[in-house]
C-alpha cells in the first residue's frame, strides 16, 4: 500500500465513523421523539373509539369519531365539575401567590434590614421541602384545629385552605426565581422615583413590579402547571365531589378497571391533558427560558 | 454566556445598593420604610413558617407518639421506630425507593446529558422541534402519565399485550408482576424527567465557549472525547446541583407514580406511598416513616454534595 492509498483509506475510515455518528445521533433523537409522541397520539386515537374497538385492537384507527366517550366523561364521571373546580382553584391560588410572593421577593432582594439574611435563608430552605413530604402533618394539624374550634372537617375540606396551601408551598420557588430578576434591576430606577416623590409602595407598584414582569409571568406559568397538575394535596384535603381534574381522572382510572368503560378513561385523559398542551404550545419558549432563569425546581 | 453576565451585574448592584442605602441607615428610623418591609415580608413569612416549616417539626414530634388521628396522643418514645424496623413491607419500600433512585437517576441523567450535548452545540437539524417535544412529558400531570402508562401495560387492552399477541405470546400485565413492576414505574419516571434535565444541561452547555471545541477539533479530538474532557468538566456545577435535587425529587415523584399506578400492589410500595397508606389510621407510625424519609433523603443529598465536590474549572 503506498502513501496515497493509506491517506485515502484513513479518509474513508473517518468519513464512515462520522456518518455512523450522524446516523446514530438522528436515530436516537427521532426514536425518543416517537417514544414521547406516539403514546400521546395513541391516547387521542383511543379517546374516539368505543370500548369494544379498543379491546379488539388497540392499534387500529377509530372507524368513526365516537364522541360519546367525552359526553360520558364530562357528565357521568363529572369531569365537567372537576374542570370548573380546577380552574377556580388554580386561578385563585395564582392570584394569592402573586400578591404574596412578588412584594416579598422585591423587599428581600433590594432591602437590607436586621434579619433579612435569615428570612431569605428560611425561604431558601423551603426549596428542599416538597409539599408531598409534609402533606400528612399539614392535614393532621389543620384537622385538629378544625376539631378544636368545633367545625370538624370544615377547615381541611375547604377551598380557601387549599388555596392558601398551594400558594404558601410555592413561595420558596417563586421568591427565589424572581429575586435574581429584582437584584439585577438598576438602583437608579428607585433613586429617580424617590426624587419624583414616590414612596416605597408606589415605587414598587408602579416602577419595579412592572419592570420584573417577565419573571412574574414565568412564575405564573410554572405555578399554573404545578397547581393544575397537583393531586396529592387535593386528594387528601378535599371531599371527592369538590376535587380537581387529576383526582377525577384517578377516580375514572380506578373505576374503569371494574366497569370496563375504557373509552371514557381516555376521554378523561384528554380533558386533563389538552388545556396544558395548548398553554404549552403558546408559551414553550418562555417555559424553557424560565428553567434556566430559576435554576432547579424540587 | 448570558448567565455569567447576569451574575456579574448582580454582584455589582449589590455593592451599589449598599452604598445607596448607607445614608438612610445613619438617619433616624424611616417609619414608612419599616412599614413597607413589614407589610411585604411578614404575611408570606408567617404563612410559610406555619404551613411549611412547622409541619416538618410536627412530623418529628408526632413520630414519637401513638395516635389514630382522632383520640388522644400518647407519647411512646421510639416504639414506632422499633416496630418499623421489624416491618418487612417497610424494608421492601426502602429497597424499592433505593432501586428507583439508582435506576432513574442513571438513565435520566445519562439520556439528558446525551440529548443536551446533541442539541446544544453543533449542527443538528430540527433542534427546536426536539427540544419542544422532549419537554412535553414534564408539563403533564403525573396522573396523566400514570394513566397512559397503566393503559400501555394493561393486560387486556394495552399496547404491550397487543404486541405480545402479534408474536403469539401471552401477557398477564407487568404491573401485577412482582419482578417487573418497579421497572415499569422506572420507565414512566424516566420518560417524565429526561426533558426537564435536558433543558437544564443545555443551558449549562450553551455557555461553554466555542473556541474550546474548535481547538479540540483541530487537535483531532473526537466528539466523544470532547464530551468527556470539555463538556462534562465545564458543566460540572450544573450536573452536581441536579444530582443533589434528583434524590429528593425521585423520592417524591416515586410516591406520586406508585399512588396513581399501583397503590402498592405487587410489593411496589415506596417509602412515601407506604407512609401515605397510614393516613387517618396510624399517624405516629406514618410520621416515623416520614422522619426516616427526611433524614435519608437529605442525608443522601448532602453526601452527594460532598462526594461530587470538584475544583470548579474556569474558562
Amino acid at each position: 500500500m503506498n502513501v496515497q492509498d493509506r491517506i485515502l483509506s484513513q479518509d474513508l475510515k473517518s468519513k464512515i465513523s462520522r456518518y455512523t455518528g450522524i446516523f446514530f445521533k438522528y436515530f436516537s433523537l427521532i426514536l425518543f421523539a416517537l417514544l414521547i409522541l406516539l403514546p400521546l397520539f395513541w391516547v387521542v386515537m383511543s379517546s374516539f373509539k368505543t370500548t369494544l374497538e379498543i379491546n379488539a385492537d388497540p392499534f387500529a384507527l377509530p372507524t368513526k369519531l365516537y364522541f360519546q366517550n367525552y359526553i360520558n366523561a364530562w357528565e357521568r364521571a363529572e369531569m365537567g365539575t372537576y374542570f370548573l373546580n380546577s380552574i377556580f382553584l388554580t386561578a385563585a391560588s395564582l392570584a394569592l401567590l402573586i400578591v404574596l410572593a412578588v412584594p416579598c421577593s422585591y423587599t428581600l432582594s433590594r432591602f437590607k434590614f436586621p434579619g433579612s439574611k435569615v428570612i431569605s435563608l428560611i425561604f431558601m430552605a423551603g426549596l428542599f421541602i416538597n409539599v408531598n413530604y409534609i402533606v400528612l402533618p399539614l392535614h393532621s394539624m389543620l384537622y385538629e384545629f378544625g376539631a378544636a374550634i368545633g367545625v370538624g372537617t370544615g377547615i381541611t375540606d375547604n377551598y380557601f385552605t387549599v388555596i392558601v396551601l398551594y400558594a404558601t408551598t410555592s413561595l420558596s420557588f417563586s421568591i427565589y426565581l424572581m429575586s435574581s430578576y429584582f437584584k439585577a434591576l438598576s438602583p437608579s430606577f428607585e433613586e429617580a422615583a424617590k426624587i419624583d416623590g414616590c414612596g416605597y409602595f408606589k415605587t414598587f407598584l408602579y416602577i419595579c413590579a412592572p419592570l420584573a414582569l417577565p419573571s412574574i409571568l414565568t412564575v405564573i406559568l410554572f405555578n399554573f402547571l404545578s397547581f393544575w397538575n397537583e393531586y396529592i394535596l387535593a386528594q387528601t384535603f378535599l371531599a371527592v365531589e369538590k376535587s380537581t381534574l387529576p383526582v377525577g381522572l384517578l377516580r375514572i382510572m380506578r373505576e374503569s378497571r371494574v366497569s370496563n368503560d375504557i373509552g371514557r378513561m381516555y376521554a378523561g385523559l384528554m380533558i386533563v391533558m389538552v388545556p396544558v398542551l395548548l398553554v404549552y404550545a403558546c408559551v414553550q419558549g418562555q417555559l424553557t427560558k424560565g428553567i434556566t432563569m430559576g435554576g432547579v425546581k424540587g | 454566556m448570558n448567565d455569567t453576565m447576569v451574575n456579574v451585574s448582580v454582584e455589582e448592584q449589590k455593592s451599589d445598593g449598599l452604598q445607596a442605602e448607607t445614608p438612610i441607615r445613619n438617619k433616624k428610623i424611616d417609619k414608612t420604610r419599616v412599614l413597607f418591609i413589614v407589610a411585604t415580608v411578614v404575611p408570606s413569612l408567617i404563612l410559610f413558617i406555619l404551613f411549611v416549616i412547622f409541619p416538618v417539626f410536627s412530623m418529628f414530634s408526632t413520630s414519637l407518639q401513638m395516635w389514630d388521628g382522632i383520640g388522644d396522643k400518647v407519647f411512646v418514645g421510639f416504639d414506632n421506630y422499633e416496630v418499623l424496623f421489624k416491618d418487612d413491607t417497610f424494608w421492601k419500600a426502602f429497597e424499592n425507593t433505593l432501586f428507583l433512585i439508582v435506576v432513574v437517576t442513571i438513565f435520566t441523567i445519562g439520556l439528558a446529558l446525551f440529548f443536551a450535548a446533541v442539541l446544544s452545540k453543533g449542527k443538528t437539524k430540527g433542534k427546536t422541534f426536539f427540544r419542544i417535544v422532549f419537554y412535553i412529558p414534564n408539563i403533564l400531570s403525573i396522573v396523566v402519565i400514570s394513566a397512559i402508562f397503566s393503559a400501555i401495560y394493561a393486560p387486556s387492552y394495552g399496547l404491550i399485550g397487543a404486541i405480545a399477541k402479534l408474536f403469539g405470546g401471552t401477557y398477564t400485565g407487568w404491573l401485577g408482576d412482582v419482578n417487573a413492576v418497579m421497572w415499569c414505574i422506572a420507565v414512566a419516571m424516566i420518560w417524565q424527567a429526561v426533558g426537564y434535565y435536558m433543558v437544564m444541561y443545555i443551558a449549562g452547555m450553551d455557555s461553554v465557549p466555542d473556541h474550546l471545541y474548535e481547538a479540540a477539533d483541530l487537535e483531532g479530538c473526537g466528539k466523544m472525547r470532547q464530551f468527556f474532557i470539555i463538556t462534562v468538566p465545564l458543566t460540572w456545577e450544573v450536573i452536581r446541583t441536579t444530582l443533589t435535587f434528583f434524590v429528593i425529587s425521585t423520592i417524591n415523584m416515586s410516591f406520586l407514580f406508585v399512588d396513581a399506578m399501583t397503590q402498592g400492589e405487587a410489593n411496589s410500595h415506596v417509602l412515601l406511598s407506604y407512609m401515605y397508606k397510614f393516613f387517618g389510621t396510624q399517624y405516629g407510625y406514618a410520621m416515623a416513616i416520614g422522619t426516616i424519609v427526611f433524614v435519608f433523603g437529605y442525608g443522601i443529598s448532602l453526601l452527594i454534595q460532598f462526594l461530587t465536590k470538584r475544583e470548579i474549572v474556569q474558562y
